[in-house]
């Protein structure tokens, strides 16, 4: 059973940088920790701070997740450098312990299409992550992909209209938004505006929307123009 | 057959070059290029260097198209990775990996990765010898 106000028991496998404020994070959040880390020397480093929630042992192995209780777990995260490990942690987790979340980090953003194959949860890619930032830079179509839902049908965007766009000065009415999408958040001046019919668009809003995935150019076309 | 060796070290090449000799068309991977010494006199067998745990790696290896590959990297959960890959993303038929750790079994049975351990291997032709030779000497004991 799940411990009251949403916290969880959540398992940590890899003793790293990411492993270390990642459970330091979880804890001030007040969730129950564990690390699971096999190298000794590095579990030395860890004792001082966490040594009360460090397992050593091998997380990506029946015995070593067993160890760490993985039975009760609601949530499992391998982050170690390595994209193997974690993928195979991630795996037992699921099929030996039935942990519901599982989430990998990966280093080469291609693995991610394996985790989906294998069943084995998320992936999360620092690479891509940082490289998607970037990409928003260069963008100058100031539309910036958020979010895959339902494993990508459907997509939440962030649109940026600090450059002229046919849709300043019009009301989400006038905008008659496309089938298939919706506006769900305008920023504006650093507070959060839940849009309606009435709200007007103005230069250097922030859009949030919500758009299937064959929608996306008419999205992009009605906020930017036909050249977009 | 078209076959792929993943992993270039003492097995991975010793492999290579019985496969290469029974007439077979065989690729060998590995991101350490110095691996390739050990093979350097198969000129017939090809080379790819890169990590067999890309998957365009292994597609540049030709994984789409060969018959059978083999995972034999010093890493278990590499080999772990590499097999599934060939199963699920690229369809090779025989795909086998080679695991250290006796302890997988469970793990790669859930799976359903053909595996096979040089230490368990190892350790049952050990114990057969010495028993073998416990039953030369002392016959009608053992």
């Amino acid at each position: 059973m799940r411990p009251a106000r949403g916290l969880m028991y959540v398992i940590v496998v890899g003793g790293g940088k990411v492993g270390y404020y990642l459970a330091k994070t979880l804890l001030a959040e007040g969730h129950e920790v564990a690390i699971v880390e096999r190298d000794e020397k590095v579990c030395r480093k860890l004792e001082l701070d966490l040594g009360e929630i460090l397992v050593q042992a091998d997380g990506s192995t029946p015995a070593g997740l067993e160890l760490a209780g993985a039975g009760r777990a609601e949530v499992l995260t391998a982050v170690t450098g390595q994209d193997e490990t974690n993928l195979v942690a991630c795996q037992v987790a699921r099929t030996f312990f039935n942990v519901q979340r599982t989430i990998g980090r990966i280093n080469n953003p291609k693995n991610e299409a394996l985790f989906r194959v294998l069943n084995a949860g998320t992936a999360v890619s620092s690479t891509q992550i940082i490289a998607g930032l970037i990409q928003r830079e260069v963008d100058t179509r100031h539309i910036q992909k958020l979010l895959p839902l339902a494993t990508g049908k459907v997509n939440l965007f962030e649109l940026d209209l600090s450059d002229p766009s046919p849709a300043l000065g019009k009301t989400v009415a006038d905008l008659s938004m496309p089938p298939g999408t919706l506006l769900v958040a305008v920023m504006r001046a650093g507070s959060v505006i839940v849009p309606d019919g009435r709200t007007q668009l103005l230069k250097g809003d922030r859009l949030i929307a919500v758009a299937q995935s064959d929608r996306e150019e008419e999205l992009a076309r009605l906020l930017f123009g036909a050249e977009a | 057959m078209f076959i792929i060796v993943v992993g270039c070290g003492r097995l991975g090449s010793s492999l290579a070059r019985s496969l290469s000799g029974a007439g077979h068309r065989v690729t060998v991977v590995d991101w350490n290029p110095q691996r390739f010494e050990r093979i350097a006199d198969l000129p017939e067998v090809t080379q790819v260097l890169g990590t067999g745990i890309d998957a365009d790696v292994m597609r540049e290896a030709g994984a789409e198209e060969c018959d059978a590959l083999v995972a034999v990297t010093d890493h278990d959960n590499s080999n772990i990775m590499i097999a599934q890959t060939a199963e699920q993303i690229f369809k090779v038929r025989h795909v086998v990996a080679r695991v250290n750790d006796p302890r997988t079994g469970p793990l790669l049975e859930r799976f359903g990765i053909r595996a096979v351990c040089p230490t368990q291997l190892a350790a049952d032709a050990l114990f057969e010898t010495l028993q073998s030779g416990w039953a030369d000497a002392q016959p009608g004991q053992r």
